[in-house]
């Protein structure tokens, strides 16, 4: 069997192992004067610190852990799915925004959809214009002058 | 944090460019639509659900029709302008190009006419009253792009006549002058030389070949502006039948092809006499119709 590691020790002491765990680790420790060694050092370590008396019920460590996660999530992954929609949302925004002022910005006035009703339904070919080309100033009244 | 600042200055910049590009994408578009004679009228006379219906159905190929023979005629007319240009052709060839490019016009005119009666019926007093006024206007030749849009009226037709001869550099180069010309005895001088600028030798070689043209142009002219006057009139009376309207019609579209057939006489008279860059002036009257007839 391989040597226990400082980590099994420490639950060992811990009293976070099973009970047949630990007895397979006791067994070898029985057998092996390194890990029989470690352990006497661990546990040396493990009881001094256990003799001390520190009081943590006044540390508060909510404000540390928000502050810690806030700090966090500044850092924006923009190509993590939520920031490639936060981008596409934004261009898609921008693009509708660009498009309702079009809109409004080419609207026509009263006079203006008068002038288009006149292209749209033809008038003009009612007005006074030569349907050859060559009588357009006679038809139009503009061909005579005073001497 | 640079780092963030900086993308969130570059999705800035990105989305202002895209909302500038969709903003003159949306103004192109909106500038090159063309609209339906129904919608422009609907949106010009704000029409009521129910007319717009009515209208929708009365007479919905209008935009159709009227397109094709709008096409027709510039066609014909472009035949016309092509005849003219080529050397081979003959006085009868062209003469009857004349004649189909008077019935294609005539076609177009009769049926913009039956389409304006026809919504005519669908239409409030009011709403007929600007629709008659506009075509009215148009008729009258009063009716160019800045008067409708509030532009300066006056100025124009028969009231040019009077003061103000201009430069003299030629013949056919006068200068247009206000007031109503009393006391004055007025010449003709006919539009086509004003457009092909003949030269003093030309003007006499024309009138020796072709003397009785003036007159008779002037008096042609005179009866075409009084058939004008008397459909816009007629347009403009609230009460006029549908029928008075399109028997004067009738009488304002053989009034203008009777000027347009001794035109035409005229320019076959002359084209002989005429130098290569005056032929290209006569040709481009012709040819150059495509952008007034069309819609714009």
């Amino acid at each position: 069997m391989e040597h226990i590691n400082d980590t099994q020790i420490l639950d060992m002491l811990g009293g976070h192992v099973q009970a047949d765990e630990q007895e397979s680790l006791l067994a070898h420790m029985a057998q092996c004067s390194n890990c029989q060694q470690r352990l006497n050092e661990l546990r040396h370590t493990w009881d001094d610190l256990g003799a001390l008396e520190i009081d943590i019920s006044r540390i508060d460590l909510l404000p540390k852990l928000t502050s810690a996660i806030h700090h966090r999530s500044r850092h924006v992954n923009f190509l993590s799915i939520q920031g490639l929609t936060r981008i596409a949302a934004s261009i898609l925004l921008a693009a509708a925004i660009g498009h309702v002022a079009g809109k409004f910005s080419t609207q026509k006035s009263t006079e203006e959809w008068g002038l288009a009703t006149a292209q749209a339904s033809f008038l003009q070919v009612l007005s006074p214009s030569s349907s050859t080309g060559w009588g357009e100033l006679e038809l139009q009244g503009d061909t005579l002058e005073s001497d | 944090m640079m780092k963030n600042k900086l993308s969130m200055v570059v999705i800035l910049f990105l989305a202002g460019f895209v909302g500038v590009v969709s903003f003159y994408i949306t103004r192109s578009l909106e500038a090159d639509n063309v609209y339906s004679a129904r919608v422009c009228m609907r949106n010009w006379l704000t029409f009521a659900d129910e007319q717009d219906k009515a209208i929708q159905q009365s007479d919905p190929d209008f935009d159709t029709e009227a397109a094709e023979l709008s096409l027709a005629f510039i066609s014909e007319r472009q035949q016309l302008a092509r005849l003219l240009d080529a050397s081979r052709s003959t006085d009868e060839q062209i003469t009857a190009q004349v004649e189909r490019v008077i019935k294609a016009n005539q076609a177009l005119i009769r049926r913009v006419v039956t389409y304006i009666l026809g919504i005519k019926k669908h239409l409030s007093p009011q709403q007929q009253q600007r629709l008659m006024h506009l075509c009215s206007k148009i008729i009258q030749g009063r009716a160019g792009k800045r008067r409708l849009l509030g532009g300066t009226n006056g100025g124009s037709g028969k009231q040019y006549f009077g003061q103000g001869k201009g430069n003299g550099r030629d013949s056919g180069r006068y200068g247009r002058g206000l007031g109503s010309g009393q006391g004055r005895r007025r010449r003709y001088r006919g539009g086509l030389s004003r457009n092909i600028d003949f030269t003093p030798e030309q003007i006499q070689a024309i009138q020796q070949l072709d003397p009785g043209f003036e007159a008779k142009s002037v008096e042609f002219a005179k009866i075409a502006s009084k058939e004008h006057e008397q459909l816009s009139l007629l347009l403009e009376t609230p009460s006029t039948n549908d029928n008075v309207i399109l028997q004067q019609l009738e009488k304002l579209l053989e009034a203008r092809a009777q000027l347009e057939r001794l035109t035409s006489q005229h320019v076959l008279l002359i084209r002989s006499r005429l130098s290569p860059e005056q032929q290209k002036i006569l040709v481009g009257l012709s040819a150059n119709c495509g952008r007034r007839w069309n819609r714009e």
